[in-house]
C-alpha cells in the first residue's frame, strides 16, 4: 500500500474515532479521580474504580452507539498489529509512569530527605501521569485533541503545584473540557449519522 | 481502453473498465485498505446511495473482485464486503496501469 492508499487508510481509521465516546470515557474518568481527590480524599482507593469499570464496557458502547451509525469495519493486519504494538506499549509505559508516580510521591512522604523539586512537583503529579495517557490515547487513535487535553493537563498541574492546591483540581477542569467536547461530538455524530439499514 | 506500450514494458494499457468507474474506483479503493467493510461504513466513507453501492457491488461480486456476506448482528441485518484475491489483484494492477499512465512529475 503506497500513496494515497496510505492516507486514505489513515483518514479512514481516524474518522472511526469521530463519535466523541473515548473523550466521554477520558473526560467521565478524570471527572471521577478530580471529584474524589478534592472532596473525599479519604477514599482515593475508590479513584480507580470507575475508569476500570468503564474500559471493558467501552467496546460494548461503541459497538451499540457507532456501529449501526458509523458502520463496521475490520482493519487490515498491518493496521491491526500497529494496534497491538502500540496498546501493548501503552501499558507498558503506564506502568512505567505509574510506578515512577509511586516511587516519587513515596519519596516525598518519606520526609525531609526528599529533594524540593519532587516535593514542590507531588501535587500536580497525578495530572502530569495522565497528561502522558493522554498523549499516548491521541498517539494511538490519530487525534490531535488529545494532545490538547494533555497540554491542559499539564497547565494544570504546573499551577496546582506552584499553587500547592489539590491535585485534583486539575482533572476536573480537564474532565470538564474533554466530557464537555466529547459530549458535543456525540450528539452531532448521532444526529449526523441516523440509524442505516444495510440492504 | 488501449493506448500505446509505455516504457515499463506493459504491452498495452486495458484499464479494468470494471474498477475504472468512479463510483467502484471509490468503493474498491475503500474495501483495499481494510480486510472488511460493512454497507453502513461504505456508505459514510464515499457517500453513495443504498442502491448505488448495491448494484456498484453486484457488478463486482459478479466479477469475482468483492465477497458478499449477509449476516444478522443484534436482529439487524449487515451486509460486509471484502474483496476477494483476485479483486485485490485487479486493484493493483489498475493502479499500476495508471501510474504508468500518469507517472508522478510529469507536467
Amino acid at each position: 500500500m503506497q500513496g494515497n492508499l496510505v492516507d486514505l487508510e489513515r483518514a479512514t481509521y481516524r474518522a472511526s474515532y469521530l463519535d466523541g465516546i473515548i473523550d466521554l470515557f477520558v473526560g467521565g474518568s478524570l471527572l471521577w479521580i478530580g471529584a474524589i481527590w478534592v472532596w473525599a480524599p479519604d477514599l482515593g482507593g475508590l479513584a480507580g474504580i470507575l475508569p476500570a469499570v468503564m474500559s471493558p464496557m467501552l467496546v460494548p458502547v461503541r459497538k451499540q452507539i457507532v456501529e449501526p451509525r458509523g458502520g463496521f469495519v475490520k482493519w487490515g493486519e498491518s493496521r491491526r498489529n500497529w494496534e497491538r504494538r502500540n496498546l501493548n506499549a501503552m501499558v507498558v509505559i503506564g506502568i512505567a509512569i505509574l510506578l515512577l508516580g509511586i516511587g516519587t510521591y513515596a519519596a516525598v512522604s518519606a520526609g525531609p530527605s526528599t529533594t524540593d523539586f519532587l516535593a514542590l512537583i507531588s501535587p500536580g503529579l497525578i495530572a502530569f501521569i495522565l497528561a502522558a495517557m493522554s498523549i499516548g490515547i491521541g498517539f494511538l487513535i490519530g487525534h490531535w485533541r488529545f494532545f490538547a487535553y494533555a497540554a491542559v493537563l499539564v497547565v494544570g498541574g504546573i499551577l496546582t503545584s506552584a499553587a500547592d492546591a489539590s491535585p485534583g483540581w486539575p482533572l476536573l477542569a480537564a474532565g470538564l473540557l474533554v466530557a464537555g467536547l466529547g459530549g458535543v461530538m456525540l450528539v452531532r455524530f448521532i444526529r449526523s449519522n441516523p440509524v442505516v439499514e444495510s440492504p | 481502453m488501449t493506448v500505446a506500450p509505455h516504457e515499463s514494458g506493459s504491452s498495452s494499457f486495458d484499464l479494468d473498465r470494471l474498477i475504472h468507474e468512479p463510483a467502484r474506483l471509490v468503493l474498491v479503493s475503500n474495501l483495499f485498505v481494510v480486510d472488511e467493510a460493512d454497507f453502513v461504513f461504505l456508505s459514510r466513507q464515499t457517500g453513495l446511495t443504498a442502491g448505488n453501492i448495491s448494484s456498484h457491488m453486484a457488478r463486482l461480486e459478479d466479477a469475482g473482485y468483492v465477497a458478499i456476506d449477509k449476516t444478522i448482528v443484534g436482529k439487524r441485518p449487515r451486509t460486509t464486503y471484502s474483496l476477494t484475491d483476485d479483486g485485490r489483484n485487479a486493484f493493483v494492477r489498475y493502479r499500476r496501469q495508471v501510474t504508468d499512465l500518469f507517472p508522478v512529475g510529469d507536467p
